[in-house]
């Protein structure tokens, strides 16, 4: 089915702003400290439980990412660094659905396989990172 | 000749569908500890759960639902945790003057 053409420049322009504000996000934090950059601790469920949940570290992983210190990134937290290639290859397939016209959301395909497995993973890091003797999965 | 062979049967397509549903449990399970990530997940939740409903994907309307609770229960929770940590600080500083 064709999509009319101002959905397809609304789409557009709704990528090219995302990707504007991801250029923006990228030099300031490029260019900042890291301690400006961080706030403190304020997880619900770390403060109610004392347990991590699984972003715990994740700004901290994405920050060291941006800078380019991958091995920090990992040892901050490793599943927003997995993570990481799923959302780019989502934007792959925003980017097809918003230039390609013959490209639908109908021919979108991954396997149900990977995207439960994906769920499983999430839910297994929760619950190895609380383990005690797992200490270099917790945030540095 | 018998020309009636069979068919092999496509799979059907729920990607959107599962992606949604997945994206709309996580923003679900999320809320509590980063409402953000919540909220972002939460639209995906919505989106994915949309152009699924169109093709009548499964879970689709599964997604849509858990979209909409991960989006306000994120909303909500960002904006109690802002007050919250504000309140909190608030009492730290204080502390440390008295």
């Amino acid at each position: 089915m064709a999509r009319p053409a101002t959905r397809l420049w609304f789409e557009r322009g709704l990528l090219i702003s995302a990707l504007a504000v991801m250029i923006v996000v990228y030099f300031y934090v490029t260019n900042s400290n890291l301690r400006e950059l961080v706030t403190p601790h304020d997880c619900f469920f770390s403060q109610a439980t004392g347990l991590l949940c699984p972003a715990c570290g994740g700004t901290r992983a994405m920050i060291y990412l941006l800078k380019g210190q991958i091995l920090l990134a990992i040892r901050s937290n490793f599943l927003a660094v997995t993570t990481l290639p799923l959302i780019l290859y989502g934007f792959y397939f925003a980017f097809r659905l918003a230039f390609e016209k013959r490209f639908t959301s109908a021919d979108i395909y991954i396997s149900p396989f990977w995207i439960w497995s994906y769920f499983v993973f999430v839910l297994l890091f929760w619950f190895v990172r609380n383990i005690p003797a797992l200490v270099f999965l917790r945030p540095y | 000749m018998d020309d009636t062979r069979p068919v092999a049967m496509q799979a059907p397509n729920n990607t959107l569908g599962t992606v949604a549903l997945v994206c709309g449990i996580l923003g679900v399970l999320l809320f509590f500890c980063c409402p953000y990530l919540s909220v972002v997940l939460g639209l995906v939740a919505l989106v994915c759960g949309i152009l699924a409903n169109q093709q009548n994907q499964r879970y689709a309307l599964a997604g849509i639902i858990l979209g909409i609770a991960a989006l306000a229960l994120g909303i909500i929770f960002a904006i109690i945790g802002q007050l919250f940590f504000t309140e909190f600080i608030h009492m730290i500083q204080q502390e440390m003057i008295y």
